[in-house]
């Protein structure tokens, strides 16, 4: 997200810088004013909990096979590096615990400290709103976020309030999704097909090349020369010869 | 893993704590071994120079039942809790939750902000970080695995957007951490009342670091020593489990 705070500073690009400013621009707006300081010290540790907890399914899933002619090859690569040292299923097991905690945070409540919304409330939602929209491929944390009502509740109840779609939104959603569908299954279709080519590519193994046999051919009888002199098997005298 | 097999021929593998452990590998030891004391489970510490590589994921500490290994205070955490053996049956299903958010908190932000000063702080990585790092191997090791791992961590806090970051801003990341805490905290005894809880154990482990290590860059145990109820904590938990 970037945001132009006063037309000469410098864009500013992450949410909690955001906030931040807007508490401190003193105009109207009023964000996290009534809040207690336990209830804000909570609403910091759960923005921390979201970002480490479902960044990396969102990009993931994000960046994954039907949106892949949407976004430019570079900003997929990058995607991928940031949650590379996580695998799939860790990603999801942290993205499923994620959504009961935080089930289990709102409970029956409106909104996540009560009655009033606060800047976690509109984070919440940007992770939400597009886990529960977006056609992904793989909708297993569609699943499970369906199976929370109270999410689902609250997403629907935040963008009604603050985000009402017009006629026209409404229509071009609405075709929108035959898209969508055709798109995600086309997307199975070839998962489907890179599976049995990648399933045959397997079947023949690759021969090894020939430069790294010679390479490591050279390395060991260079390695077994030096251990040879080393030791004493090979002696080599230097003989001088004398100049007249 | 296997929460069948009974609590007997436990050990905790750590590395040398006093001359080779990191800030934040120090920390998740101590949290382990406080977390362990707290459910009065019996264990040994068994203090090795190679850890990392015998844990199957680099992942430390190293927690060994039987022939189990769980590795990290999470694991190690929940692999307690399939026992039977739990320190939040006190606690209701919001307070779990907000359990959760504050050890993710310590264990992202918090460990992020020390990997951030140890690696990426010049005078410290040269005066610190690279001795105890190196302390275990022999020349040229102790130069070459210590540049290698600073290169992948820096990479890390590259991922994380973090390497633009200036020290005052990881100062600034620090507070908000130690703010959150100290207002949970509160007068209580622990995070959430009478009774401790894993998140004391993680809070302990990563305070006590924070306060006895000695680095060149004092900066984040300043912003800490702001927030007297966090010190006395730290005070009142190891006079409890560590000086009986």
């Amino acid at each position: 997200m970037v945001a132009q705070s006063d037309g000469n500073a410098k864009p500013v690009t992450d949410f909690e810088k955001f906030v931040d400013i807007l508490k401190k621009c003193g105009q109207d707006v009023v964000i996290d004013a009534d809040l207690t300081t336990i209830e804000r010290a909570q609403l910091d540790a759960f923005s921390c909990y979201l970002h480490h907890n479902l960044d990396a399914i969102l990009v993931r899933f994000a960046f994954a096979l039907p949106l892949q002619p949407v976004l430019s090859g570079e900003e997929e690569e990058e995607g991928g590096e940031n949650v590379g040292r996580k695998n799939d299923t860790e990603i999801l097991k942290d993205a499923f615990m994620a959504l009961n905690t935080l089930s289990t945070k709102l409970g029956d409540n409106k909104f996540f400290c009560g009655n009033k919304p606060t800047s976690l409330d509109a984070l919440v939602f940007g992770y939400l709103a597009p886990l529960l929209r977006v056609p992904l491929p793989n909708d297993r944390l569609q699943v499970q976020l369906s199976a929370c009502p109270n999410l689902v509740r609250f997403v629907e109840t935040v963008s009604s309030i603050y985000l009402p779609l017009s006629e026209d939104e409404l229509k071009r959603q609405q075709s929108n999704r035959k898209m969508w569908q055709s798109r995600i299954s086309k997307a199975k279709a070839d998962k489907e097909a890179a599976k049995t080519t990648e399933e045959t590519a397997e079947a023949l193994p690759d021969e090894p090349p020939m430069r790294d046999a010679i390479l490591f051919t050279i390395g060991a009888l260079a390695l077994s020369l030096v251990f040879a002199i080393h030791t004493g098997l090979i002696q080599v005298s230097v003989e001088e010869e004398i100049a007249e | 893993m296997n929460a069948a097999q009974d609590w007997e021929d436990v050990s905790l593998f750590t590395p040398y704590l006093n001359d080779q452990a990191l800030m934040y590998d120090f920390a998740e030891c101590l949290a382990v071994q406080t977390f362990l004391r707290m459910t009065s489970l019996p264990f040994n510490v068994r203090q090795r120079p190679n850890v990392d590589f015998i844990s199957p994921d680099g992942v430390i500490p190293l927690l060994k039942i039987n022939k189990t290994l769980i590795t990290g205070f999470n694991a190690i955490v929940d692999f307690v809790h399939k026992k039977g053996v739990t320190l939040t049956s006190h606690l209701s299903e919001t307070q779990v939750a907000d359990m959760r958010a504050n050890i993710s908190m310590i264990e992202h932000l918090l460990t992020t902000v020390e990997m951030y000063v140890l690696w990426k702080h010049d005078e410290t990585y040269e005066k610190v970080t690279k001795p105890r790092f190196g302390s275990v191997f022999h020349w040229p090791l102790s130069s070459v695995l210590p540049f290698l791992k600073r290169r992948k961590i820096l990479e890390e806090l590259a991922d994380k957007d973090w390497d633009s970051k200036t020290m005052d801003e990881v100062g600034e990341q620090a507070d908000k951490v130690f703010r959150a805490l100290s207002a949970q905290l509160g007068t209580q005894k622990y995070l959430t009342g009478e009774l401790p809880t894993e998140a004391d154990a993680l809070l302990f482990g990563h305070l006590y670091t924070l306060i006895t290590v000695r680095l060149p860059l004092t900066n984040i145990t300043n912003i800490l020593k702001k927030y007297t109820n966090l010190i006395e904590f730290t005070k009142r938990v190891e006079q409890q489990y560590f000086k009986q």
